[in-house]
């Protein structure tokens, strides 16, 4: 009895040490997660040795870095004026979300504030050019807000019912906007309502805090079980009025096209 | 190297320290069994916070591409400068052809507010009425949905003191019989205002009885305007004017 006490208490040390060990270097796997993407996304793009050689310059000089994000931008806006639909164009630099058509701006919102990921600002600048010098399509979206507010009347029998049912929309309800865009290249957008400290901008941030750590255990307890390479999503947070967002979502198509200039 | 075993060897020297002192404790050799298993648990769990938030920037910090030696040869600088001047100059006059020439509007159906433009510059803004989302049913085959369109239009046709010409559900929806197609219960006179830019479809911009519900939802699918900023409106534009509505 004392010996099978004894050798299991031994076998439960040597899993708790195993397990602590196992979890150290788990989660120093997964702190590089956001590095190895950088690495592979230079690694997909240094295989075009054409684009590579024509923009190496941006690699000599800081200014002439700077000069080609602004002719990228330039060209995923030329892009995005053939097509004859809504989408994004979000310029951190000038801090404006924008609503394009045709190339022609529909409507700008102004960006009281943004937290972008420490990964943007660590890509590659011939990375970058190739990423965002032409639209990112919107892959997945979500939104707390109704797409088309459609509210269905029955058509009244006599005059007199009519004038019962006379309707004037309340527009005082609103549930709080808050609008996340899944990119390509894994790049999540989200647009947060600022509303200067208001209780639902507090509970937005904190459900978007719980909903960005869930989904990155999720995915990485998800990929570990079945032996898979730990993703990582790059997050970019972005405070506007809670009415533009409800302008900008309705107005975009499913599956729109977003610019990224930063 | 030298200094991490440095580090460590200072490290193992506290640790001596604090076994030596708990061994004075009784609880100590009971504790003692435990100490290193413990030790790494809570080693593991302050891993989770504590790695990633030093780790990560790290990382990052040594990948990211640092101009640590820039290319300042001036020659080189200029004529690579050059180029991209050209470039972005060719790409400004490439852009600047796709907004319009005459002036256009732009209708924002969420926020009911319009913008008139001439070229870049906005020339007038101010509250409209656009479509309410109802949709009306009558029995199960008969439905209206009351939306203003999303997209790009050009305008139609200009009318002065515009005449509604009443379609079904403006019959439906008041719990009156449809009257037949040219019967004179059609025609209502003065409900438009002053001028009607059609857009085509039967969607119209045009002015309105009930200027205290500017500002919000509640038309057919057509865009009211008051009088003032609906006059201004029908001045500036023409039959070809493009009109955006989001």
């Amino acid at each position: 009895m004392n010996n099978f006490g004894i050798e299991n208490k031994a076998k439960i040390k040597l899993i708790i040490k195993t397990l602590a060990v196992a979890i150290i270097l788990y989660v120093g796997i997964i702190s590089t997660a956001p590095t190895r993407r950088l690495i592979s996304l230079k690694k997909e793009v240094y295989a075009d040795s054409t684009f590579r050689e024509s923009h190496s310059f941006v690699l000599k000089n800081r200014e002439l870095f700077n000069t080609s994000k602004d002719i990228a931008l330039q060209q995923s806006q030329l892009v995005l004026a053939d097509k004859d639909t809504f989408a994004l164009l979000i310029n951190l630099i000038d801090s404006t979300v924008n609503l394009m058509f045709n190339g022609v701006k529909m409507h700008s919102a102004n960006i009281q504030n943004f937290e972008k990921d420490l990964f943007y600002n660590s890509i590659n600048p011939i990375v970058y050019l190739q990423l965002f010098s032409k639209p990112l399509r919107i892959l997945n979206e979500y939104s707390t807000i109704v797409k088309e507010p459609i509210i269905s009347r029955k058509a009244p029998k006599d005059t007199l019912e009519a004038m019962n049912n006379s309707y004037i929309p309340d527009t005082l309800v609103q549930s709080p906007s808050y609008f996340r865009m899944e990119l390509e290249h894994d790049i999540t957008i989200h647009l947060i309502p600022y509303d200067a400290g208001s209780s639902n901008e507090k509970v937005l941030k904190k459900a978007l805090k719980k909903y960005v750590v869930k989904s990155r255990i999720h995915n990485n307890l998800h990929n570990l079980l079945l032996w898979k390479k730990v993703k990582y999503t790059p997050n970019l947070v972005i405070y506007i009025r809670g009415d533009e967002i409800r302008s900008l979502y309705r107005a975009l198509p499913s599956n729109a096209q977003l610019v990224l200039h930063y | 190297m030298k200094t991490i075993s440095k580090i460590l060897r200072i490290l193992g020297n506290y640790v001596k320290l604090i076994q030596l002192s708990l061994e004075k404790l009784n609880w100590y050799h009971k504790l003692s069994k435990f100490l290193i298993p413990i030790l790494l648990v809570s080693a593991s769990l302050l891993s989770i916070i504590y790695i990633p938030r030093i780790l990560t920037p790290t990382a990052l910090f040594m990948f990211k591409h640092h101009y640590i030696i820039e290319e300042k040869d001036s020659a080189w600088l200029a004529s690579e400068k050059e180029k991209l001047a050209i470039t972005a100059k060719q790409l400004d006059k490439q852009l600047a052809t796709s907004i319009p020439k005459t002036p256009y509007l732009i209708i924002n159906s969420t926020q009911n507010k319009f913008f008139l433009y001439k070229g870049n510059r906005m020339i007038r803004e101010g509250r409209c009425s656009t479509g309410s989302y109802l949709q009306l049913e009558k029995g199960d085959s008969q439905k209206w949905l009351f939306k203003t369109p999303k997209g790009e239009f050009k305008i139609r046709n200009k009318k002065t003191d515009p005449v509604w010409k009443k379609p079904d559900w403006a019959f439906v929806e008041e719990g009156l019989a449809i009257p037949s197609p040219n019967h004179p219960s059609r025609y209502e006179y003065g409900v438009l205002g002053d001028y009607a830019l059609s857009l085509g479809d039967g969607y119209m911009i045009h002015g309105t009885i009930w200027q205290r519900y500017l500002g919000l939802p509640v038309t057919h699918g057509c865009v009211r305007l008051n009088d003032e900023d609906l006059e201004a409106v029908y001045k500036t534009l023409f039959v070809g004017s493009k009109v955006y509505i989001f």
